[in-house]
């Protein structure tokens, strides 16, 4: 593979939330980069600061500390003004099309807000025809201009959230759970539609899910989370073919398949997810491990290279 | 052939929601049979009346405006629709039970955990207040809870604990059908897969039938062994598990699967289903999936599609397949 | 030539949306049978009051005393509602003192929402310190009773109607703010605020543009309440004479005096209830409508 430069480098990204049962740890020194015109998968379950990754990388919520490098310069360290002009490039879809679309606007509303922001566009007309132009892109009917979001359906609204971040021509995206409110056969039509914006205008994406058929079939690399750190990544089908972590062997094992005779070998993990306010310094996913040893509840494991971009946290790994 | 045993047998059952704006069509002669011991999946997207189903069984539909406008809705031979309120009340929870999706508003968050086990067998049976809620304690390890934690509140539980303790709710007057509607869709994976095994084991135990509500066809392959697909609020395509994932028939069933990503062929192009649902308020003449299907021919947009047999179970309503078709396939797909 | 034209057409439909957007709110509204009835008797008590002088001369019915026509039962001779204890003429004293009424109660909750939604707005929206300090004076301001706090602003500026807009208006924050601040929190936590800021809106905007239209009903529902039981706080202001003084007229005074006469002449304690009744009313039933009819999501 050719050497291609990174367009996106999360280095040490950590993020605490104050409750007050002590500090939560919400994203836990996370590190990863992406290459131009691919996609990331970052999956994981519900509270393991995905979502927040996500937006702390957009400085939607306030990082505790580390860096983001965008095309080599340090996001987190831009002022209001440098931030306004760099969030051009780097966009976000969101989960729910319900309550990301203001009830109140039209769609072509709601589509030429960005342009209106950055006067992109000189005139009613201009504006106007630049709206057409991103509905026609992401597949809605001229007729729809002047509805409102209560009047479209799930999969029509994501196009219109699509077509928001879309407007100001970003390099990069991330999609926060965009399908997972979707019914399958919408959900198809959405990642297909997404996969052809990025064939198309080279975007990247950083795609966060937990459905892990949606990310193997999506991402080119994968990266599993969980509470607040980042355990696995590996590109998505040597993850898929050869999972290290315990917890990512568990997840994918879980994964319901809708075919017959496929019955694998489940993995059932014990328990549920642990408290991610003021964990201790050990290995987060121990008391749910099988493998589980002393060593796993008293050092935290760092991280260990094992070639072709499969990097994996854990002690396992290290023999 | 021996005479089916059946738990559940709902037959030409039509609903309707009356609201100001029109009259939606929830279910259109619906037809449903659930045999006993046995797991029958429900598949549908959003508002293909899957949960009016599930709820007309119980006679919860909202009225106003729903309306259950004729049709016959049989569990153990007994019918449904002519009991009176009263009847249904002992129904309830007894011999017929209900989950919900959402774990985390189906608990009374200010009642401890074991109470609230307890007082839906204390509704059903004669039972003093401490047979009870010592009955509760066994439905409580029964779903994996160790028995102490019933003395805490809804708010310590997490959302798989939730819907366990939902399970032992509605297991606790051991029922004879179970109707789960998306059972595990809030949770993640991992608890998904730990709910679902212990499903599994809870029916053996109780001999409960199981009317299993998703639409999530990796969870049907999971667990069911019937499997019922339905569209606009008719039954499009039922037949045994085997039948339907490895011979679907109708172009709808077939969709479904070409939509979801393939985790053996990853890059495979998703082949969507195109356009949408029909509105429920303006159904099309002819058969439902008509506007959307790629087979479509002129009689199917005049037509309703009767049912056309590949086996003794396996059926489908699609007139591709009126010519007695159905046993070898689409003729235009080869 | 073919782009002109479809560009005009676009115009013109442009337009045509435009108006569209008000007639579907006002097709909304008129689906509301009592909102309608509501909104007519209010514009009807509302031209009756404004045009009060046409009817009545100010100083010479309803100011000047005449003994010899005192406490004149309604329907007598050249006095529709009759007379009241000073001889002065009850309908021209009614329409006269609703201007006082409605120019008091109307004035203060436009003082109060105005102050009230921003002091509000701005708690929610930045949250933090800024929020507690203002939430805390809320608080405060909300642990006196109102006829209290009058009671306190009048007597220290002074019984005029100023002062009790003044009075008013200050008692009335409180319940503004804390409505619009509700509203904001929840508003705020939506997805469609985090989509604006992800495309650079900056916050003068998002609160202009995204929260306060979707904040709106909830107020305009509290305006027209607020709106209600000023009209009532005047007239027990007045009552207790702490208002507008002696001849002035206004619905509260008329009650406070005519309450001598209750047992034989109840129409003078009646007809002023009767008309603070009506105009309440109208304003909740059409305040509700309004509610619903801004609301696009309710078709």
């Amino acid at each position: 593979m050719s050497e291609q430069k990174p367009i996106l480098e999360v280095n040490h990204l950590k993020k605490y939330f104050k409750t007050p049962k002590g500090l939560l740890h919400a994203v836990d020194d996370v590190s990863f980069s992406i290459d131009e015109g691919r996609t990331l998968g970052l999956v994981g379950e519900s509270g393991c600061g995905k979502s927040t990754t996500g937006r702390a990388i957009l400085r939607l919520i306030e990082p505790t500390s580390g860096e983001v490098l965008f095309k080599g310069e340090n996001v987190l360290g831009l002022d209001k003004e440098g931030m306004r002009k760099k969030r051009k490039e780097m966009q976000i879809i969101f989960q729910d099309p319900f309550s990301s679309l203001n009830p109140r606007k039209t769609i072509s509303q709601t589509i030429a807000e960005p342009l209106k922001r950055y006067n992109m566009t000189s005139s009613h007309e201009e504006t106007r025809d630049k709206v057409l132009e991103l509905m026609e892109t992401v597949g809605l009917a001229e007729r729809l201009m002047d509805t409102y979001p209560h009047e479209l359906d799930g999969g029509r609204r994501q196009r219109v959230g699509i077509a928001r971040a879309l407007a100001m021509n970003p390099s990069f995206i991330v999609c926060d759970e965009p399908v997972s409110a979707l019914d399958v056969s919408i959900q198809a039509q959405i990642l297909n539609l997404m996969q052809e914006l990025q064939d198309k205008m080279g975007l990247t994406y950083l795609f966060i899910t937990h459905n892990l058929s949606v990310v193997h079939h999506f991402s080119n690399d994968i990266a599993v989370m969980y509470l607040g750190q980042l355990i696995e990544k590996a590109p998505s089908r040597e993850l898929f073919a050869n999972p290290v972590h315990p917890y990512t062997q568990a997840l994918l094992s879980a994964i319901p398949i809708p075919k017959l005779g496929r019955q694998r070998e489940r993995i059932l993990l014990k328990g549920e997810i642990t408290s991610p306010i003021e964990p201790k310094k050990c290995c987060r996913f121990a008391p749910r491990c099988i493998h589980a040893c002393d060593r796993c509840f008293n050092e935290e494991p760092q991280v260990t290279d094992l070639g072709n971009g499969h990097t994996v946290s854990c002690f396992l790994a290290e023999k | 052939m021996s005479e089916k045993n059946l738990a559940v047998e709902i037959k030409d059952l039509v609903v309707e929601y009356r609201t100001d704006t029109g009259v939606v069509q929830a279910l259109n002669h619906f037809e449903l049979e659930l045999e006993k011991g046995k797991t029958l999946g429900l598949v549908g997207e959003t508002g293909a009346g899957k949960t009016t189903a599930g709820l007309s069984m119980l006679r919860l539909i909202p009225d106003p405006p729903g309306v259950i406008v004729g049709g016959s809705i049989k569990v153990d031979g007994e019918e449904y629709l002519t009991k009176t309120e009263k009847e249904m009340e002992h129904i309830r929870g007894k011999k017929v039970s209900m989950i919900f999706q959402d774990p985390m508003t189906a608990l009374n968050p200010v009642f401890t955990v074991e109470d609230q086990i307890a007082e839906s067998i204390a509704l059903h049976e004669k039972v003093s207040k401490k047979e009870a809620i010592a009955k509760a304690g066994d439905m409580l390890e029964a779903v994996g809870i160790p028995r102490a934690r019933g003395k805490e509140y809804p708010h310590q539980f997490s959302g798989g604990m939730k819907q366990r303790v939902v399970i032992a709710i509605a297991l606790a007057c051991s029922p004879s059908i179970l109707i789960a509607d998306e059972p595990t869709t809030a949770l993640d994976v991992t608890i998904q897969a730990q709910v679902l095994e212990m499903m599994k084991d809870l029916k053996k135990k109780y001999e409960t039938s199981l009317l299993l509500i998703t639409h999530d066809l990796g969870v049907v392959a999971e667990i069911c062994d019937d499997v019922s697909v339905i569209y606009a609020g008719t039954v499009i395509e039922h037949g045994s598990l085997e039948d339907v994932f490895n011979h679907p028939r109708h172009p709808y069933t077939e969709g479904l699967f070409n939509s979801l990503p393939d985790l053996d062929n990853p890059t495979a192009k998703l082949k969507p289903i195109k356009g949408l649902m029909p509105d429920p308020s303006n159904l099309p003449k002819g058969c439902a999936f008509c506007p959307r299907c790629e087979y479509a021919m002129p009689i199917c947009e005049t037509e309703k599609p009767g049912k056309s047999f590949r086996n003794e179970e396996h059926y489908v309503r699609c007139h591709l397949y009126e010519n007695g078709d159905a046993k070898e396939g689409r003729i235009g797909k080869i | 030539m073919a782009g002109t034209a479809t560009k005009v057409d676009q115009e013109a439909r442009g337009h045509a949306k435009k108006d569209s957007q008000m007639a579907d709110v006002w097709r909304r509204f008129k689906r509301n049978k009592s909102a309608v009835a509501g909104m007519i008797v209010l514009t009807i008590i509302l031209l009756l009051v404004i045009f009060a002088s046409a009817f009545y001369d100010y100083e010479a019915d309803a100011i000047q005393q005449n003994v010899y026509e005192r406490l004149k039962h309604p329907f007598t001779e050249g006095h529709l509602l009759g007379t009241d204890d000073l001889g002065r003429d009850l309908a021209a004293r009614l329409l006269h003192g609703g201007r006082r009424s409605l120019i008091i109660s109307f004035v203060s909750v436009g003082i109060s929402v105005i102050a009230g939604s921003i002091l509000g707005a701005v708690a929610g929206y930045y949250g933090g310190l800024i929020d507690n300090v203002i939430m805390r004076c809320i608080d405060v301001l909300m642990a006196i009773p109102m006829t209290m706090l009058a009671i306190v602003i009048v007597a220290a500026l002074g019984a005029n109607i100023p002062n009790m807009i003044i009075a008013l208006s200050i008692s009335q924050i409180p319940s503004f703010a804390r409505v619009m601040r509700g509203q904001v929190l929840t508003v705020r936590g939506t997805e469609y605020i985090e989509a604006a800021r992800a495309i650079g809106t900056n916050d003068a905007s998002i609160i202009a543009e995204h929260i306060v239209p979707n904040v709106l009903s909830p107020i305009i529902v509290q305006v027209a309440i607020r709106a209600a039981t000023a009209i009532t706080n005047t007239a027990t202001l007045s009552f207790l004479g702490l208002g507008v003084s002696a001849p002035t007229p206004e619905w509260g005074a008329m009650l406070s005096s005519g309450r001598n006469y209750i047992r034989d002449h109840s129409y003078l304690t009646f007809i002023p209830g009767l008309a603070m009744m009506f105009t309440i009313l109208s304003l909740n039933l059409l305040g509700d409508g309004l509610r619903d009819a801004l609301d696009p999501r309710l078709r």
